[in-house]
């Protein structure tokens, strides 16, 4: 058994939103570039935890994503295509 | 008025002049539902990040548009009976807005444009591609689907 007590406290450093940080970012379900940056290889979304977004941004890529998978921009996974 | 964008996949496989036809017909369609068309982007054939209908390519157009609440069930009972549109998707941009301004800004947008255009001269909707997609593809309108 590992020792609890010993156990590190992993390094993180404080993400900022980068829709926070630079207000001129637009979020935009035409815009699959960089929504893609926001899901994993298999096109799941990223969740807030990992990709540092504010929950306001965090809500509106989710919804740009699933407006962007509906028209075929971005897919729902790559299972198939691959 | 509210401003509302409409974008929809159309049938690759269609000749020039069907889609043409497409195009005419949604535009006129806005118009006669009292609708103001702001601008219409024609993105050209692209890939499909999941098949539709079986097909892996489609050609999209997004509309731009001001009109009363209406306008977009109209639009969109007839893009459902549409064989040739494979998706649509309507989104409203902006709730109460003047359609003569956005209509200036997107002039002044043009004429941005412009001088870039002459200088590499690639056509407007080109350039729209290249800064939406995920991979660049020219318009191949003969493709055998």
């Amino acid at each position: 058994m590992m020792d609890k007590g010993r156990r590190k406290m992993p390094y993180h450093r404080r993400k900022v939103c980068r829709y926070c940080a630079d207000s001129s970012l637009v979020i935009d379900y035409k815009d699959p570039r960089t929504l893609r940056l926001f899901t994993t290889e298999r096109g799941k979304i990223i969740p807030r935890r990992i990709s540092g977004n504010c929950a306001k941004h965090q809500r509106m890529v989710t919804v740009a994503i699933k407006r962007a998978r509906n028209v075929a921009l971005l897919p729902y996974t790559t299972a198939t295509v691959k | 008025m509210r401003n509302y964008e409409t974008i929809f996949v159309v049938n690759p496989t269609l000749g020039e002049e069907d889609y043409k036809e497409v195009l005419k017909k949604y535009s006129t369609l806005v118009e006669r539902q009292k609708g103001i068309l702001i601008r219409i982007e024609e993105w050209g054939v692209q890939r499909l990040a999941h098949p539709v209908k079986r097909f892996d390519k489609g050609s999209f157009v997004l509309i731009n548009y001001c009109g009363p609440s209406g306008v977009t069930s109209e639009l969109e009972r007839d893009l459902k009976l549409d064989d040739r549109i494979f998706r649509f998707q309507s989104v409203k941009v902006a709730e109460d807005v003047d359609p003569q301004e956005l209509i200036l800004k997107e002039k002044e947008k043009e004429k941005k444009k412009e001088p870039v255009e002459q200088q590499e001269a690639p056509s407007q909707s080109e350039a729209v591609v290249q800064g939406q997609e995920n991979q660049p593809e020219k318009e191949v309108s003969d493709h055998d689907g």
